[in-house]
């Protein structure tokens, strides 16, 4: 064999042995000289995570975790299918956006003594930000959803141009509707999501709100009078042509932009979508659909236990992965009070200025004792799967396949199996 | 040894490394499907043994049942309409040898190599209600009345996810069937050319007939992708409105992975596997049975 040739065989031995080595290390550590890996999931289907990561954690993660090769994935709108395929497959990421789903799974970590040693649990100026689940903390965030609720906004010029007083019971909501729908304008842009978290409660709380707090603590059925009416509502709110005809499947910039274009003249959407409709805000009004009015004596928060950072029960380096989310927990709390201008539990020091309308509004009604302030029911009496079949039950009434009955007896029957 | 226990054991020996890789890559992770489909099981803990009460609630369940059947639409729809249109236009390509033929084959294929994602969002747009590309369309040749709410009307959801899949895949069959009709010797095509044959009789006579192996082979890519149809119907519909739009996959996860009814969807797995193995069968036993040779 000429030497050429033994150099070759000798370099191609060489590569693959060193190929051998290489992938039989563990992809965290692939050479001494690299660094651990940390994965974050991020929620990022909305412009508020997507600037988030962004602006706030993309930029900085490095300066501030250096020992750590820190490593972020945006999943869009597939967020909860993969995190459900990363849970059954217990490979999850070190830090993800919490689902009750992995914390019934027992992969989640418990944050409780974590928080409490290290002093995280001491910068919540309002403890209503951290939500215990069973006694224990599971997520953790900078409590923005604790001043979360649903709204009903309106163009202020579309109604007064064409003679339309703002609502002020369903009745009149349906007339609204009704001369809207006239003049060919969409009378509230809705989508499936709003609808099924907030508008099927709002519309309860409307009925009765003791009702939907005896609902809350289990003492009633949706079967009941007010749940039963309340679907009735619902399903009448759709036949009145009160939203568009894409309702059920309407993805959420179209939803967005029927209600900035002016296509549409109110907007139903939980009061984090200032934002994204921040290009009308001057043009913009609001009430609460449960009483039909700005000064709500009645509130739907959106905060639960699981809405925060989770870190994985497997995660090789948890004290790290507990730095990271603390850390990105303070992020928020600067997004949502510098940026946004809305109030955060969690005491980032920093004085808000500029609140909006909205924002004040509700801020002021959520610590006001007389304002009776519910959970919303999907998150704290719906697990995964009934949720995942009210879905489908809410999006089969609003298309006519079902009655209000059928409804209200669907929803009771899946709570009842899945509780 | 004889001449014929030797042959056996040859062909033993040289098939082995086939059946070795087709068990621990497809046998074997086909065993704990269907273990569990016996058990009530959530995905992480196997609560208990069941018999065969998954396999009865779902040939009991109406959801499966109307998944199935969209499936089978679909595949229908496929077998009838995607598949011979593309196999005509590439009759049609073939037969006309002209310098646009190169520039429609890439157009026809350039779908079938977009994200599924990226395809569905740009129908989601010609769906969309009042803005859409295709009620504007009905507008300006003045039929409001054919108007529909494309993605919701029950009528209307199943064709509309249907008219996606088949707008995607017709140019990767149509470079398919292309390919296969190249690959026919011109000898066939000069003498029907002097015995002034049509093209229609060129096409059933000599074309067809020669590419019996390649629409097999179609036949059999159109099935699978049909029978593992998802992501088209979850960023179209997410198998709405409700639950009229599912596909037995659709169905399947979301009893898995919504409902963490594990036992379930791995019932209808193994329904649905028997299933395809029919079908497949079905498709060799009666497609191409005799081997054509060019002489």
């Amino acid at each position: 064999m000429k030497i050429y040739k033994k150099l070759l065989l000798l370099f191609v031995s060489m590569l693959i042995i060193s190929n051998l080595y290489a992938s039989g290390v563990n992809e965290d550590e692939s050479d001494e000289g690299s660094r651990p890996k940390l994965k974050v999931f991020l929620l990022s289907e909305d412009s508020n995570r997507l600037t988030l990561h962004q602006d706030y954690y993309a930029p900085q993660v490095a300066e501030q975790f250096p020992g750590f090769d820190v490593e972020f994935e945006l999943p869009g709108n597939a967020y909860v299918q993969k995190l459900k395929i990363y849970n059954a497959g217990g490979d999850l990421p070190d830090v993800f956006w919490g689902m009750d789903f992995v914390v019934e799974s027992g992969n989640a970590l418990e944050l409780t003594d974590y928080i409490m040693n290290d002093g995280f649990y001491n910068k919540f100026k309002n403890k209503n930000g951290l939500i215990e689940y069973k006694n224990n903390y599971y997520s953790i965030s900078p409590g923005q959803d604790a001043y979360f609720t649903s709204v009903l906004w309106y163009r202020k010029s579309i109604l007064k141009d064409n003679d339309i007083p703002v609502p002020t019971s369903f009745e009149e909501l349906l007339e609204v509707s009704d001369k809207l729908n006239e003049l060919g304008i969409i009378p509230i842009s809705n989508q499936s999501w709003p609808l099924t978290h907030f508008m099927y409660q709002d519309l309860i709380a409307y009925e009765d709100p003791e009702f939907m707090r005896d609902l809350l603590s289990g003492n009633a059925k949706f079967t009941d009078g007010p749940g039963l009416e309340a679907a009735k509502k619902l399903q009448e709110l759709v036949q009145r042509n009160t939203f568009s005809r894409d309702v059920a499947v309407i993805d959420h910039q179209s939803h967005v932009d029927l209600f900035t274009s002016g296509k549409a003249a109110m907007l139903y959407h939980p009061l984090w979508i200032q934002a994204a409709i921040a290009e009308v805000s001057d043009d913009v009004g609001f009430i609460d659909l449960a009483s039909m009015s700005q000064d709500s004596d009645i509130l739907t928060g959106w905060g639960s236990p699981f809405n925060g950072f989770m870190i994985s029960k497997n995660s090789k380096y948890k004290d790290e992965a507990i730095q990271l989310a603390e850390w990105m927990v303070s992020q928020d709390a600067d997004y949502w009070t510098k940026e946004q201008n809305m109030p955060v539990s969690y005491d980032n020091g920093v004085a808000i200025e500029g609140m909006s309308e909205a924002t004040e509004s509700y801020s002021k009604l959520f610590e006001n004792s007389s304002v009776m302030t519910l959970p919303n029911m999907t998150q704290v009496l719906f697990n995964e799967a009934v949720r995942a079949m009210n879905e489908i039950n809410i999006s089969k009434l609003i298309t006519g396949q079902i009655s209000a009955d059928e409804y209200v007896e669907e929803l009771q029957k899946s709570i009842e199996e899945n509780s | 040894m004889d001449h014929h226990t030797r042959s056996k054991i040859s062909i033993m020996i040289f098939t082995l490394p086939a059946i070795l890789l087709f068990s621990v890559f497809i046998i074997y992770p086909l065993l704990p499907t269907l273990f569990y489909s016996f058990f009530d099981y959530n995905g992480s803990i196997a609560k208990g043994f069941v018999g065969i009460e998954n396999y009865l609630e779902t040939l009991q369940d109406p959801v499966f049942w109307n998944s199935l059947s969209n499936v089978w639409r679909l595949m229908l729809a496929q077998y009838f309409l995607g598949g011979p249109l593309a196999l005509l236009l590439a009759l049609i390509l073939s037969y006309n040898s002209s310098k646009l033929n190169m520039a429609f084959k890439t157009i026809a294929f350039l779908p079938s190599i977009l994200s599924v994602t990226v395809i569905c969002l740009l129908w989601s747009m010609i769906y969309r209600a009042d803005q859409g590309l295709l009620d504007r369309l009905l507008m300006l040749v003045g039929k409001e009345d054919w108007i529909k709410t494309w993605l919701v009307d029950l009528s209307t959801v199943n064709w509309s996810i249907a008219a996606v899949i088949i707008w995607q895949y017709i140019g990767f069959n149509l470079i398919l069937f292309y390919a296969g009709i190249k690959s026919i010797p011109h000898t066939f095509y000069e003498a029907a050319k002097v015995e002034g044959a049509s093209f229609l009789q060129v096409s059933t006579k000599i074309t067809i007939p020669l590419i019996q192996e390649i629409i097999r082979f179609v036949l059999i890519l159109i099935t699978a992708g049909t029978m593992g149809t998802f992501a088209h119907i979850q960023v179209l519909t997410n198998g709405g409105p409700g639950d009229v739009s599912r596909s037995v996959v659709f169905h399947l996860y979301f009893k898995a992975f919504q409902l963490f009814d594990f036992g379930g969807a791995n019932s209808i797995t193994v329904i649905f596997a028997i299933q395809g193995f029919i079908i497949f069968a079905l498709i060799s036993r009666f497609i191409a049975r005799e081997r054509i040779e060019y002489t």
